[in-house]
Parts: structure tokens; C-alpha cells; sequence
């Protein structure tokens, strides 16, 4: 048991296939129409993999949500990084945040289709604002960790401010603030998923809930696998990527989950 | 910070959300936005006003409180039980560790559909969204050790009257509801924060 968990990638695999086997016995046994087994909704896959239009749809998706969460890490962490290194800064935006924080950003949705439109730049923006809040958060923690000796020294030297913010403090925080980028991927895909449910247009959260009205259960279900499949796979890219930027720091958190 | 410094940082806290719905006061009276696209703040906030008191609101309102506390207990009671066990035994933690690690970064609305087909579109679906959305942090966070369960909040019996409105153009009531969850997230907050300094009396590491 120990050696074969000690094999890497081994457990998640384990894992997926008992998921799967659950789903098959538990289908076989209640038999509803809603609830098809795992084989007939994995024979949908290739299918659905194999259709132009919806690698398009896909492809759509994942596109906004590369724009989205680029565009909120850029405008976040430079935020985050000032408020953790001002308390004037950070008296500024807490109160503002405080009351964002608990709007779930797909609930502003219809507004900003109103005004924006059921195009791709409202939906970018819901993701542009699910993924900013906790961006600026573990941005925000971590430069108010960094060392005060060393920015002293380096302001003896003759370091400038905005060098020291650069040089010096985004580095310190970096391991902080990819654990917010990685809270933030997660964030960025429900908001991508949830605001595609609300417009209807394109993507895969149009695919998963127009087969839902549809009655097509097995691509319901098969929609669903690739969503998650999807989640694990940039969760766990991002999380190479991250080990390999800061190695040097110790892993603060292994797992992160997001939430809308 | 001392006293002063405080009551600074207060007052600086609130040029923001003073210059946001000056900006927004600013706009609707220019007329640079008709009334169906931006509503006044002040009818805004007279329309929520007088919604607190309509029966009908409330009733919104206590359906939403309702699903999300049904769906937090029973993923404070799932996600605790799970993490300390994984906490006690390496064995469950065997087993826990690679489903967490798959199931985690799973959107969970992308599971919503699969509620409704198996739960069916009443409470118990929504229930079960609220479950899967909290029962990951609390359990990482038992498992962890730290207590910093973050309160998670569900939209739906609000988020229902806020496709409603959007359907039917009636701007101010897409407004309301936005605040009315701003407003119970900050009560939740306050009130979950005062919880949890009355339990950790003792723990001087927790502020």
C-alpha cells in the first residue's frame, strides 16, 4: 500500500477509477433515467471530443478564461503587493473588498450582460472579477510577510520604492501569491462554466446545460467528465509550473479548492 | 495601529465606496445612461428598502438562508468527520488524499446538472451544489488544522429573482438582490468571526 501510493501520479488514477466504478454499480442499482452509467456516459467522450463545434466551443471557452485570469492576475497582484506594503493603501481597499468578497461575481452577470452585451466581454469579465479577489488576498499576505531587515538594507543602498517592490517584495511573495493564482485558476473555470450557463451562447457550459434541457443525459454526464478532467488538468499543470518557479520556498498548502 | 491610525484607516476606507456611488449618482443624473440600463442609487436603495419589508422578498430571502445553512451543516458534518479521520489514520488518508486531489479543482456547478437529474430542480439539489462546494475547505481545513472555514455563500433563491428580473428589464430589482447578498455575507462574516473568537478563547495565535 505504501510503495504503490509512493508511485507518482499512481493515487489520482486509483482514485478516478474507483470514482468510476462507484458511479457504474451505483447507475446499475437505482436505474433511473437520470442517471446513466459511467460507460455510457465515457462512450460519449470521443464523441463529443472528436466534433469540430465543440472543440470550437471548448476552445472559445478556455480562450476567455485564459484572457480573464491574465488580465486579473495583472491587476491584482500589483494591488495586493501595495496594500501589504502600506497600511494607508491597505485602509483603502479593505472596506471595498469586504463588500465584494461575498458577491458571487456570476450573480452580476445580467448586469453587466446589460451592458456589455451576451458576447465574449461580459464573460471575461465575470472571470476577470472571480479571479482578482483572491489574487489580490495572497498577494496582499504575502508582501506583508516579506522581511523588514531586507528592504531596509536595500533602501540603505539606495534601492528606489518602486525598484523594492519589484526586486525585493514580489519575489518574497511569489510562493504567496501563486497559491492565490492557483485559488484563482479553480475560480476561473467555475465562472467561465457559470456564466455560459447564464448567457446560452457558446462554450462548454452552453453544451452542458443545452443537452441538460435536451434530455441527453449520457452528453449531460460526459460534459460533466470533461469539465472535471479539464479542473484537474490545469490544476495540476499550474501546480507543476509553481513547484518548478519556487522550488526554493517550502509548499504552504498542497490543495486548494475554489469556490463560487 | 493606535487609536487614531484607526479611525484614519476608517475614514480612508470608505473613499472608495463614497467615490463609486458618486460615480454611479454622477452617471444617472448626467443621463449619459438611461434609467433601464442604471438606475439611480438612491432608487436602488429605496427599492431595497421597501422590498425588506414585502412578505413575498423575505420569503426569497429565508429560502436562500435556509439551502445554504441545510447545505453547510451537512458539509461541516461530512467535511470534519472525513478530515480528522484522515488526520487519525494513514490508511484513510490514503484513500482520501488522491480523491481530494481529483475531486477539488472540479467546477462544482458543472455537477449542478447531475443534481438536478438524480435530486430533481427543488431544494434538495440546490442543497447538495452547497454541500459539494463546502465540504472540500472545511475538510482540508479540519485536515490542516487551522480553523479558517471560510463561509460560502448560495445564491439561489436571490439568484432566481435575479435571472427573473433581468428577464422582465426591471433594472433596480437586478440591483437589489446584489446588495441584499453583499449585506448577508457581511452579516454571516461578522457573525461567524464573533463565533469563532468566543470558541478560540485561549488560542493566542488565533487575532
Amino acid at each position: 500500500m505504501e510503495r504503490l501510493a509512493s508511485i507518482p501520479g499512481l493515487p489520482p488514477i486509483l482514485a478516478c477509477a474507483a470514482l468510476l466504478a462507484t458511479w457504474e454499480v451505483a447507475a446499475r442499482l437505482l436505474a433511473i433515467d437520470g442517471l446513466p452509467p459511467a460507460s455510457a456516459a465515457l462512450a460519449q467522450v470521443p464523441a463529443i471530443l472528436g466534433d469540430p463545434e465543440a472543440l470550437l466551443n471548448i476552445a472559445a471557452s478556455l480562450r476567455r478564461m485564459a484572457v480573464g485570469f491574465a488580465l486579473g492576475v495583472a491587476f491584482a497582484v500589483p494591488i495586493g503587493l501595495m496594500m501589504g506594503r502600506s497600511q494607508y493603501v491597505a485602509a483603502f481597499f479593505n472596506p471595498l473588498l469586504m463588500i465584494i468578497y461575498p458577491v458571487p461575481k456570476a450573480a452580476l452577470m445580467p448586469i453587466i450582460m446589460l451592458w456589455l452585451g451576451v458576447g465574449d466581454a461580459s464573460k471575461t469579465l465575470v472571470i476577470f472579477l472571480g479571479v482578482t479577489l483572491p489574487v489580490i488576498y495572497h498577494s496582499y499576505q504575502g508582501a506583508r510577510a516579506v522581511e523588514e531587515r531586507m528592504l531596509w538594507s536595500a533602501a540603505a543602498m539606495g534601492m528606489g520604492p518602486l525598484a523594492r517592490l519589484t526586486h525585493i517584495v514580489l519575489p518574497a511573495a511569489l510562493p504567496e501569491i501563486l497559491v492565490g493564482c492557483r485559488t484563482g485558476l479553480v475560480l476561473a473555470l467555475i465562472t467561465m462554466v457559470t456564466s455560459e450557463m447564464i448567457t446560452r451562447q457558446t462554450g462548454v457550459g452552453n453544451i452542458l446545460f443545452n443537452s441538460l434541457d435536451m434530455a441527453q443525459y449520457d452528453t449531460v454526464y460526459a460534459m460533466i467528465v470533461i469539465i472535471g478532467g479539464l479542473g484537474f488538468a490545469l490544476d495540476a499543470a499550474f501546480e507543476a509550473l509553481r513547484s518548478r518557479l519556487v522550488r526554493w520556498a517550502e509548499p504552504s498548502h498542497d490543495l486548494v479548492v475554489g469556490t463560487t | 495601529m493606535t487609536r487614531s491610525d484607526r479611525s484614519v484607516g476608517a475614514l480612508i476606507g470608505i473613499i472608495p465606496i463614497a467615490l463609486i456611488i458618486g460615480v454611479w449618482q454622477a452617471i444617472a443624473a448626467s443621463g449619459l445612461a438611461p434609467p433601464s440600463l442604471l438606475p439611480a442609487p438612491a432608487a436602488v436603495f429605496a427599492r431595497l428598502v421597501q422590498q425588506l419589508g414585502s412578505p413575498a422578498y423575505l420569503d426569497h430571502v429565508a429560502t436562500t438562508l435556509f439551502r445554504l445553512f441545510a447545505g453547510f451543516a451537512i458539509a461541516v458534518v461530512i467535511g470534519v468527520t472525513i478530515g480528522l479521520a484522515a488526520t487519525g489514520s494513514r490508511a484513510v488518508e490514503g484513500v482520501v488524499r488522491p480523491l481530494v486531489r481529483v475531486l477539488a479543482p472540479v467546477p462544482k456547478i458543472a455537477l449542478y446538472p447531475a443534481f438536478i437529474l438524480t435530486l430533481g430542480f427543488e431544494n434538495a439539489s440546490k442543497i447538495a451544489l452547497v454541500v459539494a462546494d463546502a465540504a472540500f475547505p472545511i475538510l482540508l481545513a479540519t485536515h490542516q488544522g487551522t480553523s479558517a472555514v471560510e463561509m460560502i455563500i448560495s445564491t439561489d433563491g436571490l439568484g432566481h429573482l435575479l435571472v427573473r428580473a433581468s428577464r422582465s428589464f426591471q433594472t433596480i430589482d437586478m440591483f437589489v438582490p446584489l446588495i441584499t447578498i453583499s449585506l448577508l455575507g457581511l452579516l454571516l462574516n461578522v457573525g461567524f468571526n464573533a463565533l469563532r473568537a468566543r470558541l478560540l478563547i485561549g488560542f493566542p495565535e488565533e487575532r
